[in-house]
């Protein structure tokens, strides 16, 4: 996995590409976005990391560039303001998740693999989450390396729940995805389903957590037992 | 914006005095000129009524042959005649310039005599101590002379003052209530376009920077429009500047803080134990730094007056509360807290940042207060007063009705002073109510026990 970080800030940009090095990915870091649009032309990159405040042209313009030459890499924003019209604008433009600086590298790790897990699906790539893999183009889930039999449906709440990940997946979202199965189905029977996921999930390291009121979200349990990275 | 409304009030009161009163003054000036000359015509007849009974008295005096002796000869008749005057007594008195009494009433004699003059003399005076008219005559006959003199007490001419004063009154009362009436609705009619201005003004949100409408405005309110547009134009840019400042501040504050945070993150995996912890403890202040930073700018950016104007915009709170519902959830989670929704459909007009921020704080701050184990609800749906409302409940120890009143206050803290927290997240969450015009309470969760934070929002006016 090779990542783009462009952040004028050196102090930051040095301690996020030194993290993001542990965690295994090749990272190159910018700081300015010039340079950055130049790199961007000749390079595939699997994730940008881009810092809107940045001297010279904006993080937001490199992004606008980036995307009206129809490059698709997955942009993450950093943002030092937290107006929500900037995160408005930053994700209209073509950004696919933002973070408010100050955060914790837990976070960032936790929404750049989203970025790269949706952005793989997207591509009909084959995804992983812990102990369980999903190929997108077979729809066709493993786990421990066994095949892990699920229904149509089954499959569809999976596939959603985890390219949501880390966010709570909307009730109705889920019951959307089933729409190709069903006509009308109602919120409650994907309570059905999850279940029936929950079950075969078992001992799997991963969980649903039902968040009342709202809807499901998808968990590695081991990330509730280090709070910290 | 109600403490705003009719600011030109005394304007309208100092002009109703200014006309008014000398108006007024006028009139009853008027009024007493009218009565005395009414009362002094009157009175001339009545003189000259006198003044006749005076001269007739006179005509009547006659010498009896070779006496000395003079006396007057008036029939017994007229003598009734004078003395039967239905409202006033009259008197008279007969004096020979030797002031021998010819004929009369002899208490007339204490008055004082006339000068000799061949013309009635009018004068005032008190007989037996009532106040009388009198009329003196000098009368100058064949070989002869004497005074005649006649009073009149004052009853009849008191009478018709009094009847003159209600005549003169009457009308002149109708008068100056028509012309203090016209003189009220004249000020009313004039001062319309004030009120107009008023209105214009108080109508507004109060973040509302538009300019007034000059053209509408007559001539002379002209310039006091157009002071106004002026300062309104400075506020707007004023409190631009103020946004452009925060929002450099906040890139300036919070760049260093992820940095330092992201090095510190970094370090503690390649200390020592021993030191791990010392530096370990760094992280704890550190993210209470950042989440003052980021607190203080919130407060100081919903504070500042120009945010909303531009930021308004249909909010739906169902999506806000599910969006504020995630960010929390692993907060939650971590004090193993049921952190959930009871949607309706609400959407409120105003800003989504300001919103998000302020149900943020009200989330956090029960996360914060709540034991293990304890539950958070977030509620949203059509207000009472048709608007919409939105409420977060928990069921923790609650807040003392003694302390509800300043935990909203900034830098005010529950009781247990040892919950990291800013103690700007109540003082944010009312700033941001304000904003909105939203009703703020706080009482007892469900069967008397947390704590119940409802917001009221008003029915849209836009």
């Amino acid at each position: 996995m090779r990542l783009l970080l462009v952040e004028d800030d050196d102090v930051l940009s040095a301690g996020l590409a030194e993290a993001l090095g542990r965690e295994g990915f090749r990272v190159d870091a910018l700081g300015a976005a010039e340079p950055a649009l130049a790199v961007l032309g000749h390079t595939a990159y699997d994730l940008a990391i881009i810092d809107i405040g940045l001297p010279g042209m904006s993080g937001l313009d490199l992004i606008r560039q980036l995307r009206q030459r129809g490059a698709l890499t997955p942009v993450l924003i950093l943002t030092a303001r937290d107006a929500l019209d900037d995160r408005v604008v930053g994700l209209d433009i073509g950004g696919d998740d933002y973070l408010t600086k100050p955060f914790l590298l837990q976070e960032l790790m936790a929404r750049i693999r989203a970025l790269i897990r949706r952005s793989r699906a997207a591509a009909s790539l084959a995804l992983s989450v812990g102990a369980l893999e999903l190929d997108v183009q077979r729809h066709e889930a493993r786990l421990h390396g066994k095949p892990l039999e699920l229904t149509g449906r089954e499959w569809n709440i999976l596939e959603q729940l985890v390219l949501g990940m880390p966010r709570v997946v909307a009730k109705a979202k889920l019951a959307d995805s089933l729409s190709q199965w069903d006509k009308e189905i109602t919120p409650n029977a994907v309570e059905i389903y999850v279940s029936r996921l929950r079950s075969k999930l078992q001992g799997s390291g991963l969980s649903i957590r039902t968040v009342r009121g709202i809807g499901y979200r998808i968990e590695l349990e081991a990330d509730d037992a280090a709070p910290a990275a | 914006m109600l403490r705003r409304r009719r600011e030109v009030r005394p304007l309208r009161a100092r002009l109703l005095a200014f006309i008014s009163w000398p108006l007024l003054a006028l009139l009853a000036l008027s009024v007493f000129a009218e009565y005395r000359s009414a009362v002094h015509i009157a009175s001339q007849a009545y003189d000259n009524a006198l003044s006749s009974t005076a001269i007739a008295l006179a005509t009547r005096l006659e010498r009896d042959g070779d006496d000395v002796d003079m006396e007057v000869d008036l029939p017994p008749a007229a003598d009734e005649i004078l003395r039967a005057d239905p409202y006033d007594q009259v008197r008279y008195l007969v004096v020979s310039t030797q002031g021998q009494l010819i004929a009369g009433d002899t208490p007339l004699l204490a008055l004082p005599r006339p000068v000799p003059s061949n013309r009635v003399q009018l004068g005032d005076a008190v007989l037996e101590g009532q106040p009388v008219r009198t009329a003196a005559y000098h009368y100058v006959g064949k070989g002869m002379d004497a005074y005649v003199l006649v009073t009149e007490t004052l009853n009849k001419r008191r009478s018709a003052a009094g009847q003159i004063l209600f005549a003169t009154i009457g009308p002149n009362v109708l008068i100056i209530a028509a012309a203090l009436l016209l003189v009220y609705f004249g000020v009313r009619v004039a001062l319309r376009p004030l009120d107009d201005l008023s209105d214009q003004i108080a109508g507004r949100s109060g973040l509302d920077f538009r300019p007034l409408v000059e053209s509408e405005a007559p001539g002379e309110t002209r310039t006091l429009v157009r002071s106004i547009n002026r300062l309104m134009s400075d506020l707007d840019e004023a409190g631009h500047a103020q946004q452009v400042f925060l929002s450099n501040a906040a890139h300036q504050l919070r760049t260093p803080l992820a940095g330092l945070q992201t090095q510190l993150e970094l370090t503690l995996g390649e200390l020592p134990p021993d030191a791990r912890h010392r530096v370990s403890r760094l992280q704890e202040p550190l993210g209470r730094l950042a989440h003052l930073t980021q607190q203080m700018l919130a407060l100081a950016r919903s504070s500042s007056d120009a945010v909303l104007a531009g930021e308004r915009r249909p909010v739906q709170l169902h999506a806000l509360a599910a969006a504020v519902v995630d960010d929390f959830l692993d907060a939650a989670v971590a004090k193993d807290i049921d952190l959930g929704l009871e949607p309706g459909e609400a959407t409120v007009q105003g800003s989504a940042w300001m919103l998000r921020e302020m149900l943020a704080n009200l989330v956090e701050n029960a996360i914060r207060y709540l034991p293990r184990g304890g539950r958070i609800t977030l509620r949203c749906g059509p207000g009472t007063a048709g608007g919409a409302c939105i409420e977060v409940e928990d069921d923790g120890p609650g807040i003392p009705e003694a302390a509800r009143a300043s935990i909203f206050e900034r830098f005010r803290r529950g009781g247990d002073t040892t919950a990291p927290g800013s103690g700007l997240g109540l003082a944010i969450v009312r700033e941001v109510a304000d904003r909105h015009g939203a009703t703020l309470t706080l009482s007892e969760g469900a069967a008397g026990r947390g704590a119940l934070f409802h917001l009221e929002f008003p029915a849209s006016q836009d």
